[in-house]
């Protein structure tokens, strides 16, 4: 055990970033994180060498993540008042660091006139980061899905950044 | 080309268009000012973006993040850490996965029992920074001893049962240990090592008396500089003692 302690220690951050940055949930997170580091014990022999390491383990704290999603939709999504703009207003700032409640809140409204799709599939691959094929991989959708849906998000964001950093008046 | 048959192609990131496309932003992007400037913003925005990318949220109580996944790994997987040999064999047998799982557990048991001595003797651990490229806490002449082993690749045999490749990083596992490394690093000093290790067991004391210095290290644990040092100082020495003591016996 002493080894896969190593392995959980090294790569436990990595793991609860993807799932926070999809959970936008603390508690949800670590969960998920945790349940996927038991997954990979348990399909250690899955593992073929020809990925690396991180991008495989990167889709089973994806999918973990996805999972616990689905399971969760309906039954909330926090109430953002209408209008509300302290989070983004505080990455406009310049502000160094957020506390991860200011990071939920900055994700939330960035992505609040998004579709589930759009949002999932800026999540992916701008907020954590994955390849385009990756994440066509992980939402089972076509590379040009993602692309076309990356764009509509993107749009979407950059009005909202727009009027909140005031690009506008210079 | 019309701006809005360009429009799209300008929310997309280099790596995200082809070559062509790519092209055709960047003729339309000099011949029109609009989609410039459109363009600027959204440069802008991605950078704004970037920010939340390179922001890792912050992971509370990490210790007992770990703690709670390997008590669950242990409660749920394998009932208890004392663990009879039929459950020893189940637990190294996941590893193995597939047929003749337990037999090949057994064989390595084996060879753990046949080295038990050497692994009291000598016993790496410790260090444990990835930043360092190389951490060695297990016990790889366990393994080797038994297998034939002779640097990476044949440790990379039984690796595939234990262990895994990140990159150009390796973890293996064994039961008592794990080998974070560095592959051409730990290839050099395994495979210097693991010859030792490998004589160690039928010349015990012949080892003993050429190499004092083994018994020197405090607590009988080997730093990865003090396992370089060693190397590096007997690299002949170990060859040399190689030729006189042959595997399997004099």
């Amino acid at each position: 055990m002493k080894a896969f302690r190593i392995l959980v220690d090294t790569h436990r951050r990595f793991a609860f970033s993807i799932a926070f940055k999809i959970l936008l949930n603390e508690e949800d997170a670590r969960d998920a994180a945790q349940e996927s580091f038991i997954k990979l014990w348990k399909h250690i022999n899955d593992y073929n060498f020809n990925a690396k390491f991180t991008t495989w383990f990167y889709k089973i704290v994806i999918n973990m993540s996805l999972d616990k999603l689905k399971a969760r939709k309906r039954k909330e999504e926090k109430f953002i008042p209408a209008g509300s703009t302290a989070g983004l207003e505080n990455l406009a700032s310049g502000k160094d660091d957020f506390t991860n409640g200011e990071l939920i809140e900055i994700i939330k409204e960035l992505t609040r006139f998004l579709s589930p799709m759009q949002k999932m599939v800026f999540t992916l691959r701008d907020l954590n980061g994955l390849a385009v094929n990756e994440v066509s991989d992980s939402l089972k959708i076509s590379e040009r899905s993602v692309k076309t849906n990356l764009v509509y998000a993107r749009r979407k964001i950059k009005e909202q950044l727009k009027t909140i950093y005031k690009w506008d008046e210079k | 080309m019309k701006c809005a048959d360009i429009n799209d192609l300008l929310y997309l990131k280099d790596d995200e268009l082809s070559p062509e496309e790519r092209d055709q932003v960047k003729a339309h992007l000099l011949e029109c000012r609009l989609c410039a400037a459109e363009y600027i913003e959204i440069k802008k925005a991605g950078a704004a973006v970037d920010l939340i990318l390179n922001r890792e949220p912050f992971l509370a109580y990490e210790e007992e993040f770990t703690g709670a996944v390997i008590e669950k790994i242990e409660k749920t997987y394998l009932n208890n850490k004392t663990t009879s040999l039929s459950k020893f064999l189940d637990y190294t047998a996941h590893f193995f996965g597939s047929t003749g799982a337990r037999a090949a557990s057994a064989a390595v048991i084996i060879i753990l029992i046949s080295t038990f001595l050497i692994q009291q003797y000598f016993v790496l651990s410790s260090v444990e920074t990835l930043e360092n490229k190389i951490a060695i806490t297990a016990y790889p002449q366990s393994v080797a001893a038994g297998a034939g082993f002779s640097g990476l690749e044949g440790l990379k045999t039984i690796s595939g049962l234990y262990g895994l490749i990140e990159g150009n990083r390796f973890y293996a596992e064994f039961p008592g240990g794990m080998i974070i490394a560095d592959k051409p690093k730990l290839d050099r000093l395994l495979s210097i090592y693991g010859e030792l290790m490998n004589y160690k067991h039928l010349y015990s004391k012949e080892i003993e008396k050429e190499f004092p210095e083994l018994n020197s290290f405090p607590g009988r644990k080997l730093s990865v500089e003090e396992l370089q040092d060693f190397i590096k100082k007997n690299e002949n020495a170990i060859k040399e003692f190689s030729r006189k003591f042959p595997a399997g016996g004099k």
